[in-house]
């Protein structure tokens, strides 16, 4: 989503407009959860996070001061919030690395490739799982890590092919 | 892996990307149908990147299902929160009419304030309030419903303005969107199409290469068939003219030597004093000698 709508529904959302919000949340969502997953390596942990990320968007967004870049701005709020969480488990002395990536049953068919996604480096993870899960493009990839968009396309590359040996040498494909 | 394949990789690398210069698309095609390890890169990495979009796929419910907490979340904060005082006041603010009549109460009331501490006596608060709220209300009230009137009024109209841009972004986006579907197919379409052009066409030219060589070697048998019998031909055709002089020389010699009787005996018939009584003989010898 880009231009005139998101900043009318940015400035609705600012002036208590929780429908508009809602689109909002609707064209943030997948970026956001993306963003979780990369980073905490757990699809309900990703869950949680992210719900908290919307939420907190929508009691904070009278601080965003550009209307047209709240895609950023989530981002950010979303990131912030992963770290806590990985310092609060570290505190707990919760093994984040041990538990299975991505989590839960169901999607035992991409075993090979969670467990592979586990083991990249979480600019590669977060590279690629924000082009799957955020429309396949690199310029959103550009907009949430706040680098230019050849600089995207180069860590999702390197990205592919961390993974494909990795894939070669686990044999996960 | 050879080098040359290394650097190949990373072309594969950004056509899988979609950011591989045009010109370089037919060579990286032509070194990928010739290069079984780079054609085997290119169909993992091609593997790799459906099964990602798979798994994304498959993670979509658990997208869908957070929107719904999150804006169920919302919906929930919005029915418990009660409208606020400063909402309220900022309603009443937005009319002239409104802040004038606040402006007057508060004078008012510093008025009575006022006069309450210069005189020293109780103020009759209960008699204040009763007094400001029957000649405010009727005015206030008015002011508050067209305020609140006019409010929804530009609300609807902002809505409805809102409502078609959205309209027209969101048919805007899905232009856009068919566009790239139609760019991304049409473009993989070529790929396929030059592949199995190029598989036709090499196969083509092994049957042309094929047929030519046949042609080569019938023409060669028949060259050698034709060399052969233009050999023989000259061969029996000398023979033939060999056997025509000879038997050609036979006759010139016997043709020769009945002209020479006939002139001898013409000799004798015409001039028989002139030759000698041996001279016939000698000419007989000499026709006989020009024979051999």
């Amino acid at each position: 989503m880009k231009g005139r709508l998101e900043k009318n529904l940015v400035l609705s959302s600012r002036n208590g407009d929780r429908s508009a919000y809602a689109g909002l949340v609707k064209a943030y969502s997948g970026r956001v959860f993306a963003i979780c997953l990369g980073m905490l390596g757990h699809r309900d942990d990703a869950e949680d996070i992210a719900q908290q990320a919307l939420l907190k968007g929508f009691t904070d967004i009278k601080r965003l001061r550009d209307d047209g870049h709240f895609g950023a701005w989530i981002s950010r709020i979303t990131k912030n919030l992963c770290i806590d969480f990985i310092r609060r488990r570290k505190r707990e002395q919760s093994i984040l690395a041990k538990r299975a990536w991505v989590g839960r049953n169901g999607l035992n068919k991409y075993s090979g490739l969670k467990n592979v996604l586990g083991e990249l480096s979480e600019e590669y993870r977060l590279a690629i799982m924000l082009y799957y899960f955020d429309g396949r493009s690199t310029k959103n990839i550009a907009e949430t890590l706040m680098i230019s968009e050849a600089a995207a396309q180069t860590r999702l590359s390197r990205a592919r092919k961390q993974l494909r040996k990795l894939l070669e040498t686990k044999g996960g494909a | 892996m050879e080098n040359s394949c290394q650097n190949i990789q990373e072309q594969i690398l950004e056509l899988i990307a979609g950011t591989l210069p045009a010109e370089k698309k037919a060579e990286l095609q032509r070194h990928i149908s010739q290069c079984p390890t780079c054609s085997k890169y290119l169909q993992a990495l091609q593997a790799d990147d459906k099964l990602l979009g798979e798994l994304a796929e498959a993670m979509r419910p658990t997208v869908t299902r957070l929107e719904s907490k999150v804006i169920e979340a919302l919906e929930r904060g919005s029915s418990e929160k009660p409208v606020g005082a400063i909402s309220v006041l900022r309603i009443i603010m937005k009319s002239r009419i409104a802040r004038f009549a606040a402006a007057a109460v508060l004078l008012i009331s510093f008025g009575y304030i006022g006069g309450w501490a210069s005189a020293r006596r109780l103020l009759d608060v209960e008699k204040l309030h009763s007094a400001l709220e029957a000649s405010l209300r009727p005015s206030l009230e008015s002011d508050i419903r067209q305020s609140l009137l006019a409010e929804i009024k530009r609300d609807r109209q902002l809505t409805l303005a809102s409502y078609h841009s959205d309209v027209k972004e969101h048919f805007d986006e899905l232009r856009a969107e068919l566009n790239e579907q139609y760019r991304r197919d049409l473009s993989e379409f070529a790929v396929k199409t030059l592949y199995a052009s190029n598989a036709v066409t090499n196969q083509l030219l092994r049957e042309l290469i094929e047929r030519i060589a046949a042609v080569q070697t019938r023409d060669r048998r028949l060259i050698a068939a034709a060399l052969d019998k233009i050999e023989s031909n000259r061969l029996q055709d000398k023979t033939q003219f060999r056997n025509g002089l000879a038997s050609l020389a036979v006759q010139t010699a016997d043709e020769l030597r009945r002209t020479k009787q006939d002139v001898a005996k013409f000799l004798v018939e015409t001039q028989p004093d002139r030759l000698m009584p041996n001279e016939p003989e000698t000419l007989n010898e000499r026709s006989k000698n020009e024979n051999y």
